[in-house]
């Protein structure tokens, strides 16, 4: 199924996405399946949104979510 | 001898032209720790009720902990405490370079000063020679400039020098302590309380060791954390990028400021200014204190546009938050070369970027205009007119000398209702985090014992994932997005964190980025002292510093009436992360009151005092 990805920041490099902004994942998936597919260190996913909700690796995703991902907030100052 | 302590204060009378030492009790540094715990105590005790912060009665206190002695990893730090000329409270601030350790290595834990000098002064501490130099050639010399005068004047460039700018000698309420070029002792406004003693600078080497109670652990651990921390910053990429990483998230959760907190949303900002695209465009590497593996702090290098040619240390995340998405700058080497004016000036960059939002939302509003400005255009996103301001609020020149005193104090000369829109909490600007994103932090600025502050309780990083403190019961997980519960034990466990550590003195990033446990803190401080703590009974310590300097907060008048969230808080967002969502306030100080033990009027119980030994 097709998703929406947006990696942010550093986590930017792990993209998929193609020229519409599509990301190919396994049908019926979670976060953490998709995660896993991008090459994504899992331990480093803490923060994320699934349709704009605060959500978890274990969420399941359906076609056309759209998932952001950032990388966690650390030193700030 | 309390192993990892001198017990030794050194006393300087400016008034008098005189210093001392006197001892200081291991029942003492037991229960307070060190740094900002040694110096709340200190206030309490010797100062009897309010004191005018610009009066020569005020103390201004350098202290360092157990951690300045060894090489501790992060241990290249010390705490300024006096009474703030911004909050007129209790007010704490750190700072790094070398300046810690080098006075440490004098063989002192802390030099308290008081009274004012007739004329310029600067303090030269070499081992136990202290002397009270001339400073009149230094006064009027930016903080960069008095360094290579000390460094040249003194031969020796290994020698460390704390310092004020032009802003400090001018009595700029926001004015920082400058160390080496390097560190920034930015909140509070404690330069100006050096410029109203006539102090210009502290300038220090030591060449002694303090004795700890297990060197052969202690270096053991030394150079075992060295390698964990180590590859801790190197996993996460918190070394190659620093603060500036936060950018992003921090604008995708709605935690950035942005136009003045009136904006919502900005992730092209957000993303101009952050990394990889700071590290990119400003050729940015790390730049560690004395010691440390994690090198936070940047030093960039810019070198198109001619006129921005530079190279230096460079804007952490707060500046990006206040002198760039909040006055809607989003070219990092602009805010760059405000960072640079503001540190030469010895300018705390967060407030001074609050000051500008706020004159550009007044400005936009019809409020002030031309005419008060001076001609000056103060518009949205304007680098001039930032370059213009900071340098006008740091010289205390043109329209920027309405901010003297503070953003507060400039709205009450401007009226028309302004006071309500500055964001502060008594009267100290808020750092570049939004309580209406990560509600902990609105209890946690609310009751702030130096005002709105994010780094004397870090609780948005826990929200955002950074760092967890499963010892005492902080894990992931245990607070949501705008959902109150937790929230408040949250805020609480982080402040306590922020009384130990800056009591230790340790710098907050080995724990928040470096992945350093508090057990590996305790086991630390153990091998150094000897004195066999648990995790509970370092944090009980932080709990002490900090309920400390609320006792202090008390004395002079700020209790519960003043644990205020600003207006502009209570406005939701339209779009974005947090749209439509507001802060649970009253909820959320009610949990905190009553988790804390404190009554209804915001004071510490008697059972309260009594499980803390402060009575």
């Amino acid at each position: 199924m097709k998703v929406k990805v947006k990696l942010m920041s550093i986590f930017a490099q792990y993209s998929k996405s193609d020229k519409d902004g599509n990301t190919e994942m396994m049908d019926g998936g979670t976060v953490l399946d998709l995660v896993n597919e991008l090459g994504l260190p899992a331990e480093q996913v803490r923060i994320l949104t699934v349709n704009g909700k605060q959500s978890d690796l274990n969420t399941g995703l359906s076609e056309g979510d759209t998932i952001f991902i950032f990388p966690p907030a650390m030193g700030g100052g | 001898m309390a192993n990892g302590y001198w017990q030794k204060i050194l006393r300087v009378d400016l008034t008098k032209g005189k210093s001392w030492v006197e001892p200081i009790g291991e029942d003492v540094l037991k229960k307070f720790i060190g740094g900002a715990g040694l110096a709340a105590y200190i206030l309490n005790k010797e100062q009897a009720g309010k004191v005018e912060p610009y009066s020569p009665d005020n103390l201004l206190i350098f202290a360092t902990g157990p951690f300045q002695g060894p090489s501790v990893p992060g241990g290249a730090k010390f705490s300024i405490i006096s009474i703030s000329g911004v909050t007129g409270t209790y007010a704490d601030t750190a700072g790094g370079a070398d300046w810690g350790p080098e006075f440490k290595n004098c063989g002192y834990d802390a030099v308290v000063i008081k009274g004012k000098a007739s004329k310029p002064v600067y303090l030269l501490i070499k081992d136990d020679s202290v002397e009270i130099k001339d400073a009149s050639d230094l006064w009027g010399l930016d903080a960069y400039q008095t360094i290579d005068s000390i460094h040249k004047a003194t031969g020796d460039r290994r020698v460390s020098v704390a310092t004020i700018g032009p802003a400090g000698e001018r009595l700029v309420a926001i004015a920082c302590v400058v160390m080496d070029k390097h560190s920034f002792a930015g909140r509070c406004g404690l330069g100006a309380i050096m410029g109203s003693k006539h102090l210009k600078a502290i300038a220090v080497r030591g060449t002694k060791k303090v004795e700890v109670n297990n060197p052969e652990k202690t270096k053991e651990l030394i150079r075992k954390y060295q390698l964990e921390i180590n590859k801790a910053v190197k996993d996460n990429k918190f070394r190659d990028h620093g603060t500036p990483m936060l950018c992003e998230t921090a604008e995708g959760l709605g935690d950035m400021p942005i136009k003045y907190w009136d904006g919502d949303v900005w992730p092209e900002g957000a993303k101009k200014l952050g990394a990889p695209n700071y590290t990119n465009v400003l050729n940015a590497k790390p730049w560690p204190c004395a010691h440390c593996p994690v090198g936070c702090h940047r030093n960039i290098t810019i070198t198109e546009p001619k006129e921005y040619q530079y190279k230096g240390v460079g804007p952490e995340y707060e500046t990006l938050g206040m002198m760039g998405t909040n006055l809607l700058i989003d070219d990092p080497k602009v805010v760059a070369i405000a960072n640079d004016i503001a540190n030469r000036l010895g300018l705390d960059t967060l407030s001074a970027g609050a000051m500008i939002g706020f004159a550009m939302d007044c400005f936009e509003k019809g409020l002030i205009t031309e005419k008060d400005t001076g001609g000056l255009k103060i518009k949205w996103g304007d680098a001039e007119v930032l370059f213009k301001l900071t340098e006008q609020i740091g010289k205390k020149e043109g329209f920027g000398a309405i901010f003297a005193g503070g953003t507060l104090k400039a709205a009450e000369k401007i009226g028309k209702g302004t006071v309500e829109k500055v964001v502060h909490c008594k009267g100290l600007d808020f750092p570049a985090h939004d309580a209406r994103s990560c509600i902990s932090l609105a209890p946690s600025y609310a009751t702030g014992t130096r005002g709105a502050c994010h780094f004397r309780g870090p609780c948005e990083d826990i929200e955002m994932g950074g760092f967890f403190m499963p010892e005492v019961g902080i894990k992931q997980g245990m607070v949501k997005f705008f959902e109150p519960d937790n929230q408040s034990l949250v805020a609480i466990k982080c402040q306590d964190l922020g009384g130990l550590v800056n009591s230790l003195v340790l710098c907050l990033f080995m724990v928040d980025g470096g992945s350093w446990s508090l057990t590996s803190v305790t086991e630390m401080f153990n091998a150094i002292t000897g004195w066999s703590y648990s995790v509970d009974d370092l944090m009980t310590a932080g709990e002490r510093v900090f309920t400390m300097q609320r006792i202090i907060n008390i004395r002079d008048g700020y209790d519960g009436k003043t644990d205020l969230m600003p207006k502009k808080m209570y406005n939701s967002a339209k779009e974005g992360f947090r749209a439509g969502k507001v802060i649970p306030f009253e909820r959320l100080m009610e949990d905190y009151y009553k988790i804390r033990g404190w009554d209804e009027t915001g004071r510490p119980s008697k059972d309260t005092l009594r499980r803390l030994q402060l009575v």
